[in-house]
């Protein structure tokens, strides 16, 4: 095999390669909409979300980033390890071609030139510490009173299985949140309304499949946290069905099953129940409407989830939205008091648990007047 | 069937075999739904996603953190791939075995112990916060289902009366272990999950931390990784089918044949049951590994020791 | 060959234990300790003592993967790479390891050691364990399950509420 052999080779492999892109997400706040189009494009050319920067080829800016958005996403770009391409998904429709578009070029010369002379190791700091210019951890009391060291650590905006746009301060010690601070990246454009919850001029049938997708979006984000992406998967596929128009009959007809293989996982409620537990009394206190605060008793986790599967199954059935929208009254704000109370719940947690309270109330940062902050936890 | 030492030449053909069967799981994986080729379309396509996975990886440069430690990184990073080698090295394959060890048993153990020290080595050596947890996660759920497992691996040794691989084979002969030691079969096979990072146990690895240990690997690494971690899952199913499926015994073709094939149907459980499951996070782990599975596979031995006394 | 089998462990348990102190890093000396400790039980295993060769390497490795636990996480930067001296006291520690190092050494070497009589039994590690415990070894066996007993009983009772606070919420 001489020289050009080897290229032929390497221009089979580049080939191959692109067949599999991985897909990094850096959703905007206000662009369900968008994102949905770009997770269906996507799924449509089989390429695969990636769960880290390492894990990426591709970066793909879904909506119209604020400032602060802009910077976080072109840390997240020095970070794919190429080859690389970015793109920029601004408005409806465009998403398969800006993909389509993008992909091909992962394959080229230049690309594999870029990835090999690319130095991106960070510039040291001054000597001694901290090593890399990297800030030491804080120290701080634990539960137990001792003193052991805290790691501030920001969830989001670019998180997999995470609202768009939402950022989650945390101080960890070791994988323990002590505290958080929660906050909604602003949009570039003014708000309109939440895409899961259309306006009152909207048609009841809209309406009515939009919650019913927006609970299955959720009961998505919450199973591909507790690590079951089986479910997700069955999760996603009737939400896609149901946002393309499909009969709510028909949809519903695939749902049942479905309910029932999630309803009857044991292990699910061994690892949902007792978890996040939110008393009727906390949540009139905090505001809370909506699912969330019509779950039966013992009010946690488990019984979050299946207050959805529950209120699908009837919005499916022709039942109108129980508030006219899915996470309560839409003029309300609704999500404002979701993400206090999940937020009041963090402190104490340990990551997973965290990020499974977090998802059990499913805030929505799409919604016009979603708090700016609220913070929980020892300071 | 009786188990004797292979020669030296015969390491090649076991890696050899040890990673075909690796690379079936991964196909495997990718074919089955929930699995790893997310929501590419179905049939031939979806089946050759490692192949473009692995060739996709093979071009990605080698990503790094801005402070990490390069030397145990790497000794992370390729652990996984060469303890599981190390542990087919003491499993029979139909009457030959690479590594006659007369502890065979517990040089397994000792070897899954030793994953802890690189799994954790891997999360650690980035000095990146997700990673570090998916480190800790590992250590975590470690303590809870290895002493489940290492009475589960102690089950059929007793039966045999040695810790010789090839003698709790031999000791098969007629009835499985499988047969009278249920019990402790499926705590193995959670066991084998668990180090390898794998569907409910796979916490380590969740996409809830970005993809934990794996979060900040990227190409050649990652594919080592990867790759690992089903050589793993298949070292595990072949140490399962040794002592408790009677290893090459049965009918008709050769031993080493029976072998591959009840390693690979062991193999295609544990990849098929990864999408049913939910993951399990690591301390309820502990809690089911230490209220549950300890006294159940406790009982398990005792029961099996006493079918022993009074057997004679 | 048998020379080099000796050797090769020899060199890396004693470089590696050198290393535990030379490093900056609370990774790297753990993780050499527990190298150095493998190669002893290597050299374990050329006595014929199988058992108690890989039941080394096994509870070594595992004590040392949950000593950097503790050790980093709980008491040292979670981030993980600030570098840090292993050396407290270093004149004294090193005339210390320094002396206790050659006086085993010497007793290793100076000892007259008898020569063998008999051959070799078929299970060393069986009469090794015979030859230390003697008819101690049945009640050997039963403290050890009472050992282990005491400490999971202990563990439960100190830990019933758990790190992370199962049920209910914070305190």
């Amino acid at each position: 095999m001489g020289v050009r052999g080897a290229r032929r080779g390497r221009g089979r492999l580049a080939r191959r390669a692109a067949g599999c892109p991985h897909v990094l997400l850096v959703v905007c706040p206000g662009a369900t909409g968008l994102r949905l189009e770009t997770e269906a494009a996507l799924a449509a050319l089989g390429g695969v979300r990636a769960l880290s920067p390492a894990d990426a080829d591709v970066l793909l800016v879904v909506g119209e980033p604020s400032a602060e958005l802009r910077r976080a996403a072109e840390v997240t770009w020095s970070q794919l390890p190429g080859p690389r391409v970015r793109g920029v998904v601004a408005g409806p429709g465009r998403a398969e071609d800006v993909l389509r578009r993008l992909v091909p070029l992962l394959g080229s010369a230049e690309q594999e030139a870029d990835a090999a002379d690319r130095d991106d190791t960070a510039v040291p700091g001054p000597e001694g510490d901290p090593p890399g210019g990297l800030p030491m951890a804080d120290r701080a009391e634990d539960r137990d009173g001792l003193t052991l060291d805290v790691l501030r650590v920001a969830l989001g905006p670019v998180l997999p299985h995470w609202p768009a746009g939402l950022v989650v301060d945390t101080r960890l010690q070791g994988d323990v949140v002590q505290s958080a601070t929660a906050r909604v990246l602003r949009a570039r454009a003014a708000r309109g309304p939440s895409y899961w919850a259309p306006g009152p001029d909207a048609s009841p049938d809209l309406r009515r499949g939009r919650c019913a997708a927006s609970h299955l979006d959720a009961l998505a984000r919450l199973l591909s946290v507790t690590g079951w992406a089986g479910a997700a998967s069955g999760a996603v596929a009737l939400r896609d069905r149901l946002l393309a128009g499909e009969a709510h009959e028909r949809v519903r007809a695939d749902f049942r099953p479905w309910r029932r293989r999630v309803e009857g996982s044991r292990l699910l409620r061994w690892c949902t129940r007792d978890l996040g537990v939110l008393l009727p009394a906390d949540a009139r206190r905090l505001g809370v409407g909506g699912p969330a605060a019509r779950a039966a008793p013992p009010h946690d986790v488990s019984a979050r989830l299946r207050q959805w599967l529950v209120e699908t199954d009837a919005v499916l059935g022709g039942a109108p939205p129980p508030d006219g929208g899915p996470r309560g009254e839409p003029a309300a704000a609704p999500s404002s008091a979701l993400l206090g109370a999940a937020v009041e719940l963090l402190p104490g947690r340990e990551l997973a648990e965290a990020r499974t309270v977090l998802a059990s109330f499913d805030p929505d940062p799409d919604e016009p007047g979603a708090a700016p902050s609220v913070a929980a936890g020892a300071s | 069937m009786t188990v004797e030492a292979a020669p030296a030449w015969a390491a090649l053909p076991v890696l050899a075999a040890l990673l075909a069967l690796a690379s079936a799981a991964a196909v495997l994986d990718a074919a089955s739904p929930g699995g790893t080729a997310g929501a590419a379309p179905r049939g031939p396509a979806r089946a050759a996603r490692p192949l473009a996975e692995t060739a996709r990886l093979l071009r990605q440069r080698r990503h790094t953190t801005a402070v990490r430690d390069g030397l145990l990184w790497q000794v992370g990073v390729a652990g996984p791939v060469v303890i599981a080698a190390l542990m087919v090295a003491v499993v029979p394959f139909g009457g030959q075995v690479v590594a006659d060890v007369p502890v065979g048993v517990v040089w397994f153990n000792a070897m899954d112990v030793c994953l802890w020290a690189v799994v954790w080595l891997a999360g650690w050596s980035p000095d990146s916060p997700y990673p570090l947890v998916g480190g800790y996660r590992y250590l975590a759920q470690a303590l809870g289902y290895e002493l489940p497992l290492m009475f589960a691996l102690t089950a059929p040794a007793v039966a045999a009366g040695s810790l010789d691989v090839g003698t709790v084979v031999e000791a098969q002969d007629g009835l499985w272990f499988v047969v009278w030691m249920p019990v402790a079969f499926l705590v193995l096979l959670v066991g084998v999950a668990g180090f390898s990072l794998w569907g409910p146990l796979g916490a380590p690895g969740g996409g809830d931390v970005a993809g934990g240990v794996f979060a900040e690997a990227s190409g050649v690494d990652r594919l080592l990784l990867l790759a690992g971690r089903y050589a793993l899952l298949t070292a595990g199913a072949a140490m399962a089918v040794a002592l408790f499926l009677g290893g090459g015994a049965g009918p008709w073709l050769p031993g080493w044949l029976w072998s591959l094939l009840k390693t690979l149907a062991v193999l295609g459980c544990l990849v098929v049951l990864r999408g049913r499951l939910p993951g399990v996070r690591p301390q309820t782990v502990v809690r089911l590994g230490w209220v549950v599975a300890l006294p159940v596979v406790l009982l398990q031995v005792l029961a099996v020791s006493i079918v022993v006394v009074v057997e004679g | 060959m048998e020379g080099l089998l000796f050797w090769s462990p020899a060199v890396v348990a004693v470089g590696a234990g050198i290393a535990v102190f030379r490093v900056d890093s609370m990774a790297r000396a753990t993780y050499a300790l527990a190298l150095s400790f493998v190669a002893v039980g290597l050299e374990l295993l050329l006595l014929d003592l199988a058992y108690l060769g890989v039941v080394t390497v096994l509870m070594m490795v595992m004590e040392m993967a949950i000593m950097a636990v503790f050790m980093i996480m709980f008491m040292m930067n979670s981030a993980g790479l600030m570098p840090m001296s292993m050396v407290h006291n270093r004149r004294g520690a090193l005339a210390l390891s320094v002396g206790v190092f050659l006086s085993l050494a010497a007793v290793a070497l100076l000892t007259p050691w008898p020569e063998r009589r008999g051959t070799v039994p078929e299970d060393p590690t069986r009469s090794v364990g015979t030859g230390v415990m003697e008819t101690k070894m049945l009640v050997m066996m039963g403290v050890g399950a009472v050992l282990f007993t005491t400490i999971v009983a202990a563990l439960v009772l100190a830990a019933s509420r758990s790190r992370y606070d199962v049920r209910g919420g914070r305190r």
